[in-house]
């Protein structure tokens, strides 16, 4: 794949130029050209590397002129080479073309070529077609002749931009197979292989079918028919879509995409090297004093793992907010702490990282970013390997952390002899399960969830409560909650709710209840007390739970479902429902979720 | 790009007013549902637009005629008997020609907003693909069977979900961007549209476009509400033409749109979101409440009440009259009096028995449904679900004088 950028405007288009490659590069990056007509005459700068290593080294902004046109490559034909990349020109340099796609004849009408004198620099497909181009015009003396002359003879699919010294100012363009969009805006037309190139500038468009050529010039637009050089009459459309949505793969959010993409990142967790965990678990082993540390969503992360050493390791491994680390805790060399980040830049972690460095404490790090900040300060680092989250709330990054931190729980349960290396493995393939059970459950409940939502959109106030690994749960969902639909939502241990809260509850307040598996009997029990004190109360009850769950269905106004899969996977699911759950509710409240207010994605100063 | 719209389906289902009328020519918030498509089309910027008919699809002929009102180029092909889907589709291979891919579209599907253009965005700067949008369906409990992968490839479709099993929340929401070589797949097997989904799917051909916004495949009357609500739920102004006569004392609340030539008496009230069509007259002391919609050249009588309604158009509804919840045909006549009843005063979901068994409507507020140019006579109650044939007449209703 690769991208072309053309203008031709009242304006010098260099910058411009320049800003739609960047906004192209996703297309492909392995080199990239201008050429623009300059009062000099045609003038092509290119090179390989991303685009902004090649403007570095050439300098596109330098360029002069009123029309050009612009290229980033993928390679097809040809190595990545300077001669390689686009623009072409043809042998008297009159002619300027960029192309993607494959003409699947230029062998041939090469060789013709050849025969009639003609040179090429490159191995490129491009460079034919410019020749091609010069040869006809020699014939016809006309660019536009010369131009459906030469496209007549070439087969294959392309989307073709192509400037000339005889005719300064216009750009000609072509599209078979491959994409190529026109741009209108005052004084300014864009010819691009999709809008992103010049959608900062104009959202006016005309696309072009199959066999359509377009001229451009600064003030007007042809569309004519290959065949018979005719007018074809075009509507503009004017396009609603922003840039990212292409990005996003389909999904309106990123949100919704990167809950969808946790099966495959919980996979890629689980497959980390055991020696990568077990240098962890080390650590744990050879320190009197552990913590966990984050802040924010890593912070509930680092409270699920109190939950997971206690129940795994027989060790209590406090958790600590990042921002109060220092002031909390005493240092020395006797303490390791292992810190979570998703960004690898957060402000108060880093804060905390020296802290505990210059007390001489051992450091370890759970981390996204390779080469952030964090990994490089602490001793030992695991890249979790989930892949860019783009949205500014953490779905998958989040619940990647969780299952990194559940197999270094097992690893310091396990090398602690705790543990035998059957139950490891049982629990870890548990987690496997779950990973591939999660993507059929996204499937099936989704639109539950998304009715629900829409039910409760209205409803302001949510307590989210939990007992054990559930309330930290509960704390990241209510944090989720928050976070995208801005409503207020507690989060709160179940056992806590009769001491103060309760009095909040009547029949407009909605509770959220993060259960455990009913194999967990006692845990389970006394968490259906805490739902029964609020349905008592009239307050509005919402759980998850298998269907075959009686007892808590009895309590519940609505369930969303889980299969049973034991209860290593049971609140990993209501996690993932929850975050669906908070995503919908958004949703119908029509905010924007992927950048809510107030917040960015990477919280780098104190 | 071309698309084909596939209209030519029997809809027995929609009866009584698919008895009389193609599905697409339902008229909803003040357009035809095939209107309302090809608008989004050529909003997407397609103008070649061949739509297959069935039985009665002259009827969409002579409303659509070539498409130039609509800016389109429209061609028609007739289903002649109901072969399915596939065959239908078969039919506009040779409206596609040589095009490397063409957009498909179910014409009795709509959604709140542009979905064509929504299509056509994820397909764009990809590589050629098969592409089906796909959303959850609008009632709650109405099953889907669409497995998504998390690269928006379909994995799986599951044809006919058993009773009991668990199920996807997706499913296929009638509109797709296909490669014009699916045309071979589908008749190398037999024109069933069904096993092309299953082909393309298994060998991983099939790409989801997710439609979050309201989507309605619309397949029983009262579905004719919910589309009704979906689309005028989306109405932020009110239109008021000129040659609009709203006589003093008129109250008007919120989006209402008006055609041309209509004309409200003297202490009507209107609540948007409201559609009242050309030529209408809306009798003194009437109260129009939200979700109501109104077609061409009705007359809405003294006093009546009509809420939550859709009427196809030249049709009068005699004074003191109370429609809820209800759809009324095209050139019906309700007397004087007539009155829906549409609720049943213990907040339960109608069920209603049909030819095919008991069907559940989903709906706690459900009125009558009468179709094309049924004539009720005055003073008749019509009980919830109450579904008339159309061309029915039922005689004026008269209270017996007392023996003497």
């Amino acid at each position: 794949m690769c991208g072309i950028s053309a203008i031709a405007s009242h304006k010098p288009v260099a910058e411009a130029l320049l800003q739609g490659l960047r906004n192209l590069e996703y297309r492909g990056y392995d080199s990239c050209g201008m050429a623009l007509q300059g009062v000099k005459g045609l003038e092509v700068r290119k090179n390989i590397g991303a685009v902004d290593e090649v403007d570095q080294a050439e300098r596109f902004a330098e360029m002069q002129g009123h029309s050009g046109i612009a290229h980033t490559r993928w390679a097809t034909h040809g190595e990545v080479t300077r001669f390689n990349s686009h623009p072409h020109l043809s042998n008297n340099g009159n002619f300027a073309i960029v192309h993607n796609g494959i003409l699947s004849n230029y062998q041939e009408i090469k060789a013709q070529l050849m025969a009639k004198g003609f040179q090429f620099l490159s191995q490129t497909d491009t460079e034919v077609f410019a020749n091609l181009l010069e040869d006809a015009y020699g014939q016809s003396k006309s660019v536009e002749q010369a131009f459906c002359s030469a496209l007549r003879q070439v087969k294959g699919s392309y989307a073709i931009a192509m400037i000339s010294q005889h005719e300064p100012g216009r750009i000609y363009g072509v599209k078979k197979d491959s994409p190529l969009v026109v741009g209108l805006s005052d004084g300014t037309n864009y010819l691009s292989s999709d809008i992103n190139a010049f959608l900062g500038a104009t959202r006016d468009t005309l696309l072009l079918e199959d066999h359509e050529y377009v001229v451009l010039e600064q003030d007007q637009v042809w569309v004519k028919s290959v065949a018979t050089g005719e007018l074809v009459p075009k509507q503009v459309i004017r396009v609603q879509w922003d840039r990212q949505a292409a990005q996003r793969g389909g999904f309106s959010h990123y949100m919704l995409k990167e809950i969808f993409d946790q099966p495959q990142t919980v996979k890629q967790t689980l497959a980390i090297d055991e020696a990568e965990i077990n240098a962890i678990a080390q650590k744990f082993l050879a320190h009197p004093r552990n913590f966990s540390v984050g802040v924010g969503t890593t912070y509930f992360v680092a409270m699920v793992g109190c939950y997971l050493f206690k129940r795994y390791a027989d060790l209590y491994v406090p958790a600590v907010s990042s921002d109060e680390f220092p002031r909390l805790v005493p240092g020395g060399a006797d303490m390791h702490v292992l810190f979570f980040s998703q960004s690898g830049e957060t402000y108060d972690t880093r804060m905390a990282i020296q802290a505990a460095k210059e007390s001489g404490g051992a450091t370890s790090a759970v981390v996204n970013v390779v080469g952030s900040s964090i990994s490089r300060a602490v001793d030992t680092c695991i890249f979790q390997g989930s892949g860019p989250e783009i949205c500014v709330v953490s779905t998958k990054a989040a619940l990647s952390q969780i299952v990194i931190l559940w197999q270094i729980a097992l690893a310091v349960g396990r090398a602690k002899g705790c543990l035998t290396a059957q139950e490891q493995a049982r629990v870890k393939g548990k987690l496997g399960e779950f990973a591939d059970t999660l993507e059929q459950l996204l499937n099936e409940e989704s639109g539950n969830v998304r009715h629900l939502a829409a039910q409760t959109k209205a409803v302001p106030n949510w307590l989210f409560m939990g007992k054990d690994i559930y309330y930290p749960i509960a704390l990241e969902s209510a944090l989720k909650m928050k976070e995208v639909t801005y409503l207020h939502a507690e989060g709160l241990p179940a056992g806590f709710l009769k001491h103060g809260t309760l009095a909040m509850v009547d029949e407009s307040l909605y509770s959220l209840f993060f259960l455990p598996h009913p194999s967990e009997h006692d845990l389970f029990r006394s968490s259906l007390n805490a739902m029964e004190e609020v349905k008592a109360r009239r307050g509005k009850v919402i759980t998850f739970c298998h269907p075959d769950n009686h007892e808590a269905l009895r309590l519940a106004d609505h369930y969303f479902y889980l299969p049973d899969l034991g209860p290593e996977a049971h609140p990993l699911m209501q996690l993932v429902l929850a975050q669906l759950f908070s995503y919908y509710s958004a949703l119908q409240l029509g905010l924007n979720i992927d950048k809510p207010r107030n917040l960015a994605k990477s919280v780098t100063v104190g | 790009m071309k698309a084909v719209i596939l209209a030519a389906g029997n809809s027995t289902r929609l009866a009584p007013f698919s008895d009389s009328r193609p599905k697409s020519m339902i008229l909803i918030s003040g357009e035809l549902i095939l209107e309302r498509v090809l608008k989004q089309v050529r909003e997407a910027g397609i103008s070649e637009v061949c739509v297959v008919v069935g039985p009665k699809g002259e009827q969409i002929e002579e409303a659509f005629h070539f498409g130039k009102a609509l800016g389109l180029k429209l061609s028609y092909q007739r289903q002649e008997a109901a072969t399915g889907i596939g065959q239908a589709l078969s039919l506009a291979q040779g409206f596609v020609g040589q095009d490397p891919e063409f957009l498909l579209l179910f014409g009795d599907c709509l959604a709140s907003g542009n979905n064509v253009t929504h299509l056509l965005q994820q397909a764009q700067g990809r590589p050629r693909q098969n592409l089906a949008m796909i959303t959850h369906p609008h009632l709650e409990g109405a099953y889907g069977n669409i497995y998504l992968g998390h690269d928006m490839k379909i994995q799986r479709l599951v044809e006919k979900p058993l009773v009991g099993e668990r199920h996807s929340n997706y499913i296929l929401g009638g509109s797709f961007l296909l490669q014009t070589p699916v045309f071979q797949t589908l008749a190398a097997l037999h024109l069933d549209m069904v096993a092309l989904y299953q082909d393309l799917i298994s060998k991983g051909e099939l790409e989801a476009s997710l439609w979050e916004d309201e989507w309605i495949d619309i397949s029983r009357p009262w579905h004719i509400l919910d589309a009704n609500r979906m689309i005028m739920s989306t109405w932020q102004q009110s239109i008021i033409p000129a040659s609009a006569e709203i006589d003093p004392g008129v109250h008007l609340q919120g989006p209402v749109h008006l055609g041309e030539k209509v004309r409200i008496s003297a202490g009507a009230t209107l609540v948007g979101p409201c559609y009242i069509g050309d030529n209408c007259f809306i009798g003194h002391s009437t109260l129009i409440r939200d979700h109501s919609s109104i077609g061409p050249g009705s007359v809405i009588g003294y006093g009546t009440e009509v809420k939550n309604s859709v009427l196809f158009g030249h049709s009068t509804v005699g004074r003191l009259s109370y429609i809820g919840d209800s759809v009324i045909g095209e050139a019906a006549h309700l007397g004087s009096g007539a009155m829906t009843v549409n609720t049943n005063y213990c907040d339960q979901v109608f069920n209603l028995s049909l030819p095919e068994g008991e069907v559940n409507t989903g709906r706690t507020k459900l009125g009558a449904f009468l179709g094309d140019r049924c004539i009720i006579g005055a003073g008749h109650i019509l009980k919830p679900g109450t579904l008339v044939a159309p061309g029915s007449v039922w005689p004026d209703h008269f209270t017996n004088p007392p023996a003497t």
